[in-house]
């Protein structure tokens, strides 16, 4: 039985306005249940690249197919739906400063039409396990970086997506915390999310063995398990540790 | 207090703040419109039921030498009543006392009114059979020719007038409250866009975790349908005295038109429904710019 693919780019190009290509010809597929770390310099087109795969835009050129379907040619109705499908951890955290950590989590479950108690539980029960189970009713401008991260990272997986984006998601974090939530995206990668974390974090590259994306100039390389860049892994001793 | 939960940020968004004022004097002014134009209609029902199905024909005392003759009056009078009596579709024509006549004087000339001291016509209440079809130009024709100081005062014509007037009134307030609605909905529109503006990067985020434009949308018609219930109160607030005020003044007024301009019970439930329809009209509009805006974005 052949390996489906969720995620399928084809000739893929993406640029903003009259301005230059961000993106050239990013042609690559990932299977369902598979994990990659997303690399590059600043400014190589990953977040680019991951706004492409959340549907925030369409690209300028090529074709990008998710679950199958080609996205310029999904309704526009049927777009919720699909983005319920896929979890989102912002560079920029995005979280609702009016809102409670608890609210800010709880949100892909509202707007999914979920119960009050199922909310109640699994929101609550999330919290816990990233460590703010003392900061539920907490308003982001309170928290730490490190906190809003977890509270971010939260919300992107509450809902159980079957696509898991982050763009830098332990960068505010301490190398603990980091690899316990690393752990977390690997557990959900085992029960069949499809994982891109872009990052810069040699170290965590390293101490997780899953091939790697790498974006230069905004052309896209599929390195394997264990391929080394020959860049800094200053990290990776004591992540290993 | 009332309260809701909004994933937006509403609390301290400055562009809507002027929407519950605007509410308010589109309340007021549409509240205004309604009443008077109920108070005109129900003037008007209560005329048309008083005098539909009757006639009056006056009778002007015949004088002669610059004295009244009472007698040729009187032969008269039993001239139009035997006219009257033999008219198919007549039930009943009888003549005014001095009781009902001083009764219908009372308002304008008060309660010590000696009728023989003013040359006062004679007036006969004719009261038709239901339904029945008079060839009332035919009775005119008979009645000028036989009694030349009769004349036949055919309420139907006078009301028609009155029906005109109140209609082209009806006409002008509709363009009025046509004009309230049509302000109201511009001005939420335009709050709306303002909002939507300043939450873009929220309603993009919403966007992102799978919100359907009809959850934004929702959320935008509770907080406008709470900002406009805000102002629909303090409109319908600022109304009430107003409107006891004017409804006091026309009681005051004893006979004429504007003492049958009241304000019922009925008019003031159908009143109650202006700031209701406000705070629908608003919702609705709020509801429809955010979903029509939505589309447009991916």
């Amino acid at each position: 039985m052949p390996i489906q693919n969720v995620i399928e780019f084809d000739a893929v190009g993406l640029r903003y306005g009259q301005g230059a290509e961000i993106l050239k010809d990013v042609s690559f597929s990932l299977p369902i249940g598979s994990f990659h770390f997303l690399t590059g310099e600043s400014g190589a087109g990953k977040t680019s690249l991951l706004s492409l795969l959340y549907l925030a835009q369409s690209p300028t050129r090529g074709h990008v197919k998710l679950f199958s379907r080609a996205i310029n040619n999904i309704p526009r109705d049927d777009l919720p739906v699909i983005r319920r499908k896929i979890g989102v951890v912002f560079q920029d955290f995005r979280l609702l400063d009016h809102l409670s950590a608890f609210d800010n989590v709880a949100l892909p479950l509202r707007v999914a039409g979920y119960s009050q108690d199922e909310i109640q539980k699994r929101v609550t029960e999330l919290l816990i396990w990233v460590g703010l189970g003392s900061h539920l009713n907490a308003k982001p401008p309170t928290l730490s970086g490190g906190q809003k991260q977890s509270v971010a990272i939260a919300r992107a997986v509450i809902n159980r997506p079957h696509i898991l984006l982050a763009d830098e998601p332990t960068g505010n974090m301490d190398d603990k915390s980091a690899i316990r939530l690393m752990r977390l995206f690997v557990e959900l990668n085992k029960r069949g999310t499809t994982v891109v974390i872009a990052t810069h974090n040699e170290g965590l590259i390293k101490a997780f063995p899953f091939p790697r994306m790498h974006l230069v100039n905004g052309r896209l390389t599929i390195y394997p398990v264990g391929y080394s860049l020959n860049q800094n892994f200053f990290k990776t001793e004591s992540l290993r540790a | 207090m009332l309260r809701y939960n909004s994933d937006l940020p509403f609390v301290g968004d400055t562009s809507t703040w002027f929407l519950p004022w605007m509410v308010m004097l589109m309340v007021f002014f549409a509240g205004l419109t309604t009443a008077g134009t109920l108070s005109l209609n129900s003037m008007l029902s209560r005329w048309n039921h008083s005098i539909s199905g009757s006639l009056t024909v006056q009778v002007i005392p015949v004088e002669e030498n610059g004295r009244i003759n009472k007698k040729k009056t009187q032969r008269e009078i039993e001239d139009v009543l035997d006219i009257l009596r033999k008219t198919a579709g007549i039930a009943s024509a009888n003549v005014l006392t001095d009781s009902q006549m001083k009764s219908l004087l009372k308002p304008w000339l008060g309660e010590t009114v000696l009728l023989d001291d003013l040359p006062m016509p004679h007036l006969i209440d004719v009261q038709l059979v239901p339904n029945a079809e008079i060839d009332l130009g035919m009775l005119k024709t008979l009645l000028d020719k036989n009694t030349p100081n009769a004349s036949l005062d055919v309420h139907r014509l006078w009301l028609g007038k009155l029906i005109k007037l109140v209609q082209t009134l009806d006409f002008l307030a509709s363009m009025l409250l046509g004009l309230v609605i049509t302000t109201t909905s511009i001005i939420v529109v335009y709050v709306t866009c303002s909002s939507l503006a300043v939450h873009r990067p929220v309603i993009e985020l919403l966007h992102q975790i799978g919100a359907h434009d009809g959850y934004i949308s929702k959320q935008y018609a509770k907080r406008t349908a709470f900002l406009a219930f805000i102002g629909a109160v303090l409109g319908f607030l600022s109304l009430l005295p107003i409107l006891f005020l004017l409804s006091s003044l026309f009681g005051e007024i004893q006979g004429g038109l504007l003492s049958e301009a009241r304000f019922e019970a009925s008019s003031w439930v159908l009143l109650c429904f202006v700031p209701v329809l406000a705070v629908l009209l608003s919702a609705l509009t709020a509801y429809w710019t955010v979903q029509r805006i939505l589309r447009r974005m991916l």
